[in-house]
């Protein structure tokens, strides 16, 4: 991945800008060898543990993949549209039932962070490519 | 001395106009801190137009004390939700959090308000008694210097790697290689950009300090959210933190203040001379701070849960750098960290020299600035005791309602940096990678040091090779390198003997 990642370079010599990469992988290849042969000597035998991980992996996936889609939402649809939906997602995946809270939440957080990003920090708030 | 800083603080108490945007400087600065994403040196940045047209002496003060606040307010989120508002306050919220969780937010963060005081002011003395000489010093430090330096730095990782090192060893090597995306700082190739135009920067640490705390808790508390058995049936609402109905939980006693009053004036010590050196920064100090705290303590395997020590190190040292990276800027005309930077962009904007010839030219201006930044410390002390009350009212929203508000604010924040997307990206993927790490018991800070110090480290070496022409000898004719690398090593065989004798 080195040569691949750096374009040249390595006629620097150990002045090169592979050098320092280089030997930071070898480090982190052997730790991880360490670490495996570690990990396999010391495991448990019950896999009720590798269950529960496996569920929470999951999970945590499906959060982190809401992000990336409101982050391709903030893109292309803009801030107005996209936080909102997102957010009501993100309140009903967390556990909230209450419409009414939920509705409010979702009103609030989008107004109170476009008036302070939008207007107080003049940041430019995604508006979308679509429209 | 003592007179022209009296005569400081007397032509800034005349004007009620200073004083004004000293306190608002504070508020804002405390605000902006707050928030993840955001920090005090963008609200410089915002607002230096602003003074364009004030006094020199109002329109410093004001950007000194948005400063001195933002670096405190970084660590009221990083002690309530574990999200640290700025990048110097990652190290408080390994022990700040923990406290939070068992009832004991207050009392972090009123820890955390008086360790920054104590370091501000520190540091402030230092600057107005010793800036001179300590400038002299920070002259003798060139990259040989400043790499052995560095390599007692990294030492930390042993600290704060708990029971593992191998993990703690690969937790770091993962944050020196993020460190190397972007372009090689000597020769200026592309490294590890893949042909993206947004790597090519770099990894900002802004996303990923914000998405290794913040997101990886919102992640960790998907664990933990209540589902309901059927549709009909009400979730009770579950606050995330809760507030001790012990009434101590809530305060510093004089006792604890007492007990980490040594730790406190180590890290001021550590956040004073990292602040001298250009370069470095508040967040590598909160870092040695907490590691050398660690060090010392009777009970190192307490840190990281909940230790109130640890909080009062990294707090001293981050703050301790705020007075202190003036030292270079006003003796040597080079600014120690962006927020010097700026101040010194602004100091230009009003006419005043940047460098040794500001005393010739403008003592008194000098002095007054001096006075406004004690006046600030003041200030944002006592607005601090108020507006870490606020911050208690996150511990009544329940987590349903909490995190998910947390991820958008987080988002935004993030966004804001560069308002470019990518770097909001980034911060996902390390929420992914800091919640994978938490999994598998691989440890946090060594990431963070590696992140921060690998560049320099990097820099510094391939300076001291070219220096010496490849050869090792050069740190023999360097004293100070020496005998930092000389401590490095008899840190390293102690920490090897006590694992050794743990085991």
């Amino acid at each position: 991945m080195i040569p691949l990642g750096m374009d040249t370079g390595e006629e620097l010599g150990l002045f090169s800008p592979r050098v320092f990469p280089r030997f930071i992988v070898i480090i982190i290849a052997g730790l991880s060898v360490m670490l495996c042969f570690s990990t396999v000597k010391n495991r448990t035998v019950d896999g009720s543990d590798s269950r529960e991980n496996v569920e929470a992996f999951i999970n945590a996936g499906g959060v982190l993949l809401v992000g990336f889609t409101y982050i391709y939402l903030l893109e292309w649809v803009g801030y107005y549209l996209s936080t909102p939906l997102i957010l009501f997602g993100l309140l009903w995946f967390f556990g909230a039932r209450s419409w009414i809270k939920m509705i409010m939440a979702t009103i609030v957080t989008t107004a109170a962070l476009s008036l302070f990003f939008g207007k107080v920090l003049k940041v430019m708030i995604p508006a979308g490519n679509l429209f | 001395m003592l007179e022209q800083l009296i005569m400081g603080f007397g032509s800034v108490f005349s004007d009620w106009f200073t004083v004004l945007l000293i306190l608002v400087g504070v508020l804002i600065g405390l605000t902006m801190g707050s928030i993840p994403g955001l920090t005090g040196n963008m609200a410089v940045a915002l607002l230096i137009p602003l003074t364009y047209a004030m006094p020199p002496v109002a329109a410093v003060s004001f950007l000194i004390a948005i400063t001195k606040a933002g670096t405190f307010g970084g660590s009221i989120p990083a002690i309530l939700i574990n999200t640290p508002g700025t990048p110097a306050a990652t190290a408080t919220a390994m022990d700040g959090y923990e406290l939070a969780k068992k009832g004991k937010a207050l009392k972090a963060m009123k820890m955390a308000l008086h360790a920054s005081t104590i370091g501000d002011l520190f540091s402030n003395f230092v600057l107005v008694l010793v800036a001179a000489q300590l400038a002299k010093v920070a002259l003798k430090f060139g990259p040989v210097e400043r790499f052995a330096l560095i390599v007692f730095a990294l030492t930390i990782i042993g600290m704060v790697s708990g029971k593992s090192l191998p993990k703690g060893l690969l937790s770091a090597g993962i944050g020196l290689l993020l460190a190397t995306i972007g372009m090689d700082p000597i020769v200026g190739f592309p490294r590890f950009d893949f042909d993206n135009i947004n790597l090519s920067g770099g990894i900002g640490f802004v996303p990923l300090m914000i998405g290794l705390f913040g997101i990886a808790e919102v992640l960790k508390q998907v664990e933990e959210r209540k589902k309901p058995k059927n549709d009909g049936e009400k979730i009770p609402p579950a606050a995330v933190l809760s507030v001790s109905s012990n009434p101590d939980d809530s305060k510093v006693t004089f006792s604890e203040l007492k007990k980490c009053i040594r730790t406190i004036f180590r890290s001021c010590t550590v956040g004073t001379f990292i602040g001298i050196l250009p370069g470095l920064g508040a967040s590598v100090a909160a870092w040695l701070g907490y590691g050398m705290a660690q060090k010392a303590s009777k009970n190192p395997e307490t840190f990281g849960k909940g230790n109130i020590e640890g909080v009062a190190a990294a707090e001293a040292a981050n703050n301790a750098v705020d007075g202190a990276n003036l030292i270079p800027l006003l003796t040597l005309g080079i600014p120690g960290n962006n927020a010097a930077a700026l101040i010194a962009g602004a100091l230009m904007i009003h006419g005043l020299p940047v460098g040794p010839m500001i005393f010739e030219k403008a003592g008194s201006t000098v002095y007054a600035i001096f006075a406004a930044a004690f006046i600030t410390i003041a200030a944002y002390w006592l607005i601090g005791l108020y507006f870490i009350r606020c911050g208690v009212i996150l511990t009544k929203i329940s987590r349903e309602y909490l995190f998910p508000i947390i991820t958008v604010i987080c988002v935004m924040g993030v966004y804001t940096i560069n308002t470019n997307l990518f770097d909001v990206g980034v911060m996902m993927a390390a929420g992914g990678l800091g919640y994978s790490m938490r999994k598998f018991s691989i440890p946090l800070p060594p990431l963070i040091i590696g992140f921060l110090l690998g560049p320099e480290a990097e820099m510094t070496l391939r300076h001291t090779m070219m220096l010496s022409q490849g050869s090792i000898g050069i740190f023999f004719h360097h004293p100070i390198a020496l005998i930092f690398l000389a401590i490095t090593a008899i840190t390293v065989v102690k920490m090897m003997l006590n694992k050794k004798k743990g085991d």
